[in-house]
């Protein structure tokens, strides 16, 4: 499915509308990788909190609207508590939170979310669980060294059920994130530290999907490299840092719904 | 570990010629993780997800200072059941400078919810404190000195007096290793009682209010900066207006001294030895007029 999926895009756009939220950006471009992933799920042991249940984890916890959006599509969150998105005494935060039923853990100081995933990965492989552990890192948020201290050990531990995503948009706060600190060759690194690398295109969720399915055999800790463009779905967003921060109003806005029209 | 399946022990490459017979015996629940603190914690957090209790082992400095943010979001905002477990706490590492030794663990640590802290001043306490915590719901942070003082009997809890004098108004106040300098200054002039609250965090308020109605000069002696114990007792005696009382802090001097020196230096230079601190009291009991702490 090449097709940038609207439904969960639209529900983004009107829960950070209606809040004066951001990172709308942020949240646009990881829409397939969350999707595919929740679908690659048992959606029933995560609503009944089972011990087998696969995990999931959004590192990059500002892009949080993202994983909200996605759980309401699969019947993870309801209709009412979504619309309460960044509204005072609501519990879905502008950053992820495991006060809202179903949320793993709680993100959103970056580097901490592949590092926890890690704890569950070896966790559930102690207790002899078939279960994974999906987490969603930005390509920025590699900069921090946390991450690689758990990327050398789910290496060296060769912790198979361990799976990261990669969201790729290239964009940190302030601009290119290869113009910073540069992360390439990016597929390279996560090989030399014992993973299994895949490129894919970020925006693809049925090649995401096949990804996910053959990363599950793989004896060794997967990257996924989700290449995506920050903003996408809404063309004056696309690769256009203003809207890391920027909540979409007035004209901004009804363009955006003209846009995600089906 | 060989009675609660849920034990994990994780480390980050520290307690060379220690842990060593852990690893042997539970090589399923046992990972030294490398010289990596923040993922140290992380990877605790995430084996507490999946229903373990880890116990986290490391030099205290780096269980509590390089991983702050972990503590914080990982473990304290979860509420997760892992146990850190520092070691070389106080001037223990006195000589090897401020990098490594820790006057200010306690009081980085005890502004965060949730957590609970503890300073075992005897082996019998950390076996009472290790009870407790692996009953407890939520994180805590257990320092534990290098001195191993031995009290010979069993006790109730960490909070208890070691000694009363009961002709006598001064009470010290104290944890970890400097109840054993206390006791060792009452030897030279006994002319006061100890209390050791090693339990820091949550602070024991019905006691604190039994023991500042009993006595008329607290001293609260620990080799942590004043924003340990000490702070906490101060809160408490400012909030509940029990300034009937006169409180005061033996304490290292709230600076990383340029000197070094091994324990015994390092703590004589800061008013911590059993000669400073019963000189401290001695003139105190004479009715001297006395501030906290010294002067170095």
């Amino acid at each position: 499915m090449k097709t940038p999926n609207k439904n969960i895009r639209r529900t983004i756009l009107q829960i950070i509308h209606n809040s004066g939220a951001a990172h709308i950006g942020s949240a646009l471009s990881m829409v397939e990788i969350l999707n595919a992933i929740f679908k690659s799920v048992d959606i029933d042991k995560i609503k009944n909190s089972q011990n087998d249940r696969d995990r999931i984890i959004l590192s990059k916890g500002h892009a949080t609207s993202g994983l909200y959006a996605t759980m309401f599509h699969h019947g993870l969150l309801g209709e009412q508590e979504l619309s309460t998105y960044f509204k005072n005494d609501s519990l879905l935060a502008g950053h992820a939170s495991h006060h809202v039923p179903h949320v793993e853990h709680s993100t959103g100081g970056l580097g901490h979310g592949l590092p926890v995933a890690l704890g569950m990965a070896i966790g559930a492989r102690t207790k002899k669980i078939d279960s994974h552990i999906f987490v969603i890192v930005g390509d920025g948020e590699l900069q921090e060294g946390s991450n690689w201290e758990a990327i050398m050990l789910a290496g060296t531990l060769k912790v198979g059920n361990l799976i990261i995503f990669v969201d790729m948009n290239r964009l940190s706060q302030v601009g290119e994130v290869e113009k910073s600190c540069s992360l390439e060759p990016l597929k390279l690194r996560f090989e030399s530290f014992g993973f299994d690398a895949l490129d894919v295109d970020g925006h693809d969720e049925d090649e995401i999907y096949k990804a996910i399915q053959k990363s599950k055999t793989s004896v060794k800790p997967v990257a996924i490299l989700c290449h995506t463009i920050k903003g996408k779905g809404i063309s004056f967003m696309e690769n256009n840092n203003l809207w890391h921060y920027r909540c979409p109003q007035g004209n901004d806005y009804d363009k955006a719904v003209l846009e995600l029209r089906e | 570990m060989e009675k609660d399946e849920k034990i994990f022990f994780l480390m980050g490459d520290t307690g060379f010629n220690l842990v060593e017979p852990i690893f042997e015996k539970f090589p399923d629940r046992a990972i030294n993780v490398g010289v990596a603190e923040q993922d140290l914690i992380g990877i605790a957090a995430g084996l507490s997800n999946m229903g373990f209790k880890p116990v986290c082992y490391g030099i205290s400095n780096f269980l509590v200072h390089r991983c702050f943010e972990q503590i914080r979001n990982d473990l304290c905002i979860h509420n997760y059941p892992v146990v850190l477990v520092g070691t070389s706490t106080g001037f223990d590492n006195g000589a090897l400078w401020a990098t490594h030794y820790v006057v200010d663990d306690i009081g980085a640590l005890k502004v965060l919810p949730n957590i609970k802290i503890y300073s075992p001043s005897s082996v019998e306490s950390i076996n009472n404190i290790f009870e407790e915590v692996m009953k407890s719901p939520g994180p805590s942070y257990i320092r534990i000195t290098k001195s191993n003082l031995t009290e010979g009997k069993s006790i109730d809890s960490p909070n208890r007096f070691i000694l009363k004098n009961e002709q006598s108004d001064i009470l010290v106040i104290s944890h970890g290793k400097m109840v054993k300098n206390s006791m060792e200054a009452q030897k030279l002039i006994p002319k006061f009682s100890i209390y050791a609250m090693d339990r820091i965090k949550p602070i024991d308020e019905q006691e604190l209010d039994n023991l500042f109605k009993k006595y008329k000069k607290i001293i609260v002696i620990e080799d942590n900066f004043r924003s340990g114990l000490y702070n906490t007792i101060a809160q408490f005696s400012a909030e509940n207006r029990l300034h009937s009382v006169d409180l005061y802090s033996i304490s290292p001097v709230e600076s990383f001294g340029t000197r070094i020196g091994d324990s015994t230096y390092l703590e004589d230079k800061h008013g911590l030895s059993s000669e400073k601190i019963s000189s401290f009291i001695d003139k105190l009991s004479s009715q001297v007029k006395m501030t906290s702490g010294t002067n170095i």
